[in-house]
């Protein structure tokens, strides 16, 4: 296994960055900058019923959303969220920061810390709770959805009149946090999608990346409901192929997301890995949703990303939108795992969750 | 191959959602102007108007920003021209276009309550679009012609 992942250099890196700099800053010195500034947040409410019974009354990611033009081609994204991290403490994140340069039509060249858009999810709702479907992430979100990458992009979209859209992307692999170790390891997104109609979007993506340490996984720790840390510190190569297919009608809403990876480790061996998570809505008079969800992830035994995991999650929910600002989703969550036989033994029992958000932006 | 997918893919939602996708609203049958200062473009298809509406497009082909202006909530007109350019109700056009600023791939569009205030934004912004009724006193220069 390689163990030199950096294929970015100083000599190389700096330069690119500086003239991107410099090319955003002369342009702006001539034209009227454009800015505006949104909030977004949430509040929970959560019981969960399992061996032991409890709720919790909780403030959520509350976050601030910039977004600049500097003139015609240049533009400035950024959004910050505040988290509560224990004991009247709260963590500052930056979870998208970039700057975009649109170069011909719709094609853009973008560099900084952005969404990977390995599928809909990703690449559609971001941080605000306002915009989900359901009131978490599927549970791929809490293993190897690699959330965030920093680096260089290419982005096309609403290309022709079949809409398709692609991303290609190099930048920060699975471990590296946004201000450290940035260019420690490299990964690389290839994604493309299509929207036959305004509604609907089926996208299709590929990501690969090797690790040195597969226990840092700052980019994907993001909870769909279930999250475990890492103890494999050894290398670890990668790949991923996800598939999306998204239709929000104006009475049916469906979301199906799709996700294969394999691991390689000297140590175990190859690992395939799956997950699917579906959510069908129905929208009646204007501003109710009712919905249901299924959401399903398997993970190898010789896996040493994510460790053996095998969990089914199913969703019973109902949403009230009051504005397009502010919504409340109520929803019943039970969980099992999929092998129940004492044949694994990763068993996490069953659980009961019952969950009630509320979630805005200003 | 594509295309076979496509239509099935269509004719499938029809079956499920009793939805009709063909039935859309067209601008010619109302009494309605598309008024554009500096687009580049005095003619153009009523399809092609709508993706400009619904922030397909970043620039006009003369390479100018593309400012979308629409009626806001207090625009007696505004649930007739959302359902003239999006097919959808004015809640639905706030949820589409709050959305698509939020995923960083467009510029918010601008609301105005009168017709009048959105002709005087377009006059002065290059670039900028935006759905009148014929009645109000439009300026020649500002109107573009649908040609189907």
């Amino acid at each position: 296994m390689k163990q030199n992942k950096n294929i970015f250099g100083n000599q190389i890196v700096k330069p690119i960055i500086w003239s991107f700099f410099l090319l955003v800053f002369s342009n702006s010195l001539h034209s009227q900058m454009s800015a505006r500034l949104n909030a977004y947040g949430h509040i929970n409410f959560e019981s969960v019923f399992s061996d032991t019974t409890y709720s919790n009354f909780s403030l959520g990611e509350q976050e601030l959303f910039i977004n600049a033009k500097f003139n015609d081609n240049f533009s400035f994204l950024g959004e910050i969220t505040l988290n509560y991290s224990g004991h009247g403490n709260y963590r500052l994140n930056i979870e998208r920061l970039r700057l975009k340069y649109n170069y011909y039509k719709n094609h853009s060249l973008i560099m900084g810390k952005f969404h990977t858009p390995v599928n809909y999810w990703n690449d559609v709702y971001y941080h605000a709770r306002l915009f989900f479907p359901t009131i978490d992430r599927p549970l791929m979100f809490s293993k190897w959805i690699p959330v965030h990458t920093f680096g260089m992009r290419l982005q096309g979209q609403n290309i022709g009149k079949n809409n398709f859209g692609y991303d290609l992307l190099i930048g920060s692999g699975m471990g590296s946090e946004d201000i450290h170790n940035v260019f420690k390891e490299t990964s690389i997104t290839a994604a493309v999608h299509w929207k036959p109609t305004d509604e609907m979007r089926f996208g299709f993506s590929g990501y690969l990346t090797s690790m040195d340490d597969a226990s840092e996984m700052a980019a994907h720790s993001h909870g769909g409901g279930e999250h475990e840390m890492n103890m494999y510190s050894g290398p670890l190569d990668f790949q991923m192929l996800n598939a999306s297919i998204a239709y929000f009608g104006e009475k049916w809403e469906v979301l199906n997301e799709f996700s294969f990876n394999r691991t390689k480790t000297d140590t175990l061996g190859v690992s395939n890995n799956i997950s699917n998570y579906t959510y069908v809505g129905r929208r009646f008079l204007e501003k109710n949703v009712a919905f249901t969800g299924f959401d399903v992830l398997y993970t190898g035994e010789n896996d040493l990303h994510t460790y053996p995991y095998d969990r089914m999650k199913f969703i019973l929910g109902y949403k009230y939108e009051y504005s397009e600002r502010l919504n409340v989703k109520a929803q019943i969550e039970y969980y099992t795992n999929i092998y129940d036989d004492h044949t694994h033994d990763h068993s996490i029992g069953s659980k009961y969750e019952f969950k009630i958000q509320m979630s805005y932006g200003l | 191959m594509v295309y076979r997918l496509r239509y099935t893919l269509i004719i499938l939602l029809f079956l499920v959602n009793g939805y009709d996708l063909n039935s859309q609203i067209t601008l010619n049958d109302f009494s309605i102007v598309v008024i554009g200062n500096n687009t580049g473009t005095k003619k153009m298809s009523e399809t092609t108007i709508k993706q400009y509406f619904k922030g397909k497009y970043n620039k006009w082909p003369n390479k100018k920003r593309v400012i979308v202006a629409l009626a806001s909530s207090k625009h007696p007109k505004v649930e007739w021209y959302s359902n003239l350019l999006f097919n959808k109700s004015f809640f639905a056009v706030k949820k589409y276009w709050y959305s698509l600023v939020f995923q960083g791939r467009n510029d918010a569009p601008y609301f105005f309550a009168s017709d009048q205030e959105l002709i005087e934004f377009v006059k002065l912004n290059p670039g900028a679009i935006a759905i009148v009724e014929k009645s109000s006193k439009v300026p020649e220069h500002l109107k573009i012609k649908l040609n189907e």
